[in-house]
């Protein structure tokens, strides 16, 4: 669970990208949600926006390991988050297929995904090659 | 950073649930039966105290609604605040008008009350 954080060097304006991989279990919600916190914090993301990406993540995440994962704990999921001139990106990749998790909808009970979309300006899940990638965008305060 | 953790007292028949620290994919389903066992307490009214809680994602919003469409029929009420992660999620989620809010525990006592 090391974050890998790369700024984008000088010149390519105030963009940056957060990136890390996660384990598929649990107990990586909190610690997404905390290094990422603190990467947005360090950025001058603030106040409302800030809260809404984290939850985002925080759910994105979740589905990832719920759906992607469920009872198999060997799977990663990568969350990135970019931020870009007026939006920030939330994407985050698994390898799993999104099976119902087996004791009916797991612990979120379908919530995630509608409040990613109630969040978020827009949202996109797609799926290729054995891969799902959640994207949702928001608009970023100037 | 607070734990998760739970707490519960009775104060005017009422049973309160105290929750503190973040409810997510690792900690919903400690909410879930701290819930359960509450609401089972509670022949009168049933306080979710969600003050403490730092954060909130859809793993506690499954644990509210599940409790609000059982059978039994005790009342829920839920305490947070305005500004807090409950409030925000209940908000975007369209809760806030289905669920009775209050934004302090001793108003959610009176609730009810003529």
């Amino acid at each position: 669970m090391r974050p890998v954080n790369q700024m984008v060097p000088p010149g390519a304006g105030n963009s940056a990208l957060f990136s890390m991989s996660l384990p598929g279990e649990p107990t990586s919600v909190a610690h997404a949600r905390r290094s990422l916190r603190q990467w947005l914090a360090g950025h001058g993301v603030a106040g409302g926006v800030l809260d809404d990406v984290v939850l985002c993540a925080d759910e994105a995440v979740t589905n990832a390991i719920e759906h992607g994962y469920r009872g198999d704990t060997t799977g990663e999921v990568r969350l990135s988050v970019e931020l870009l001139g007026t939006a920030i990106v939330v994407t985050v990749l698994d390898h799993g297929h999104w099976r119902p998790a087996q004791d009916g909808l797991g612990v979120s009970h379908g919530w995630g995904l509608p409040m990613i979309k109630s969040l978020a300006e827009t949202m996109a899940v797609t799926h290729t090659d054995g891969h799902t990638t959640l994207t949702a965008r928001f608009r970023r305060p100037g | 950073m607070r734990r998760f953790s739970t707490r519960v007292r009775t104060v005017d028949h009422a049973v309160v649930l105290r929750v503190a620290g973040d409810i997510d994919l690792l900690t919903g389903s400690q909410l879930r039966q701290a819930l359960d066992r509450a609401h089972n307490a509670a022949h009168h009214k049933l306080i979710v105290d969600l003050t403490d809680v730092d954060f909130m994602g859809s793993a506690g919003v499954a644990a509210l609604v599940a409790i609000h469409e059982n059978d039994n029929p005790t009342p829920m009420i839920i305490v947070a605040d305005h500004i807090g992660s409950p409030h925000r999620v209940l908000e975007i989620t369209g809760l806030l008008n289905v669920l009775t809010m209050t934004t302090t525990v001793d108003k959610a006592l009176l609730h009810g009350r003529n």
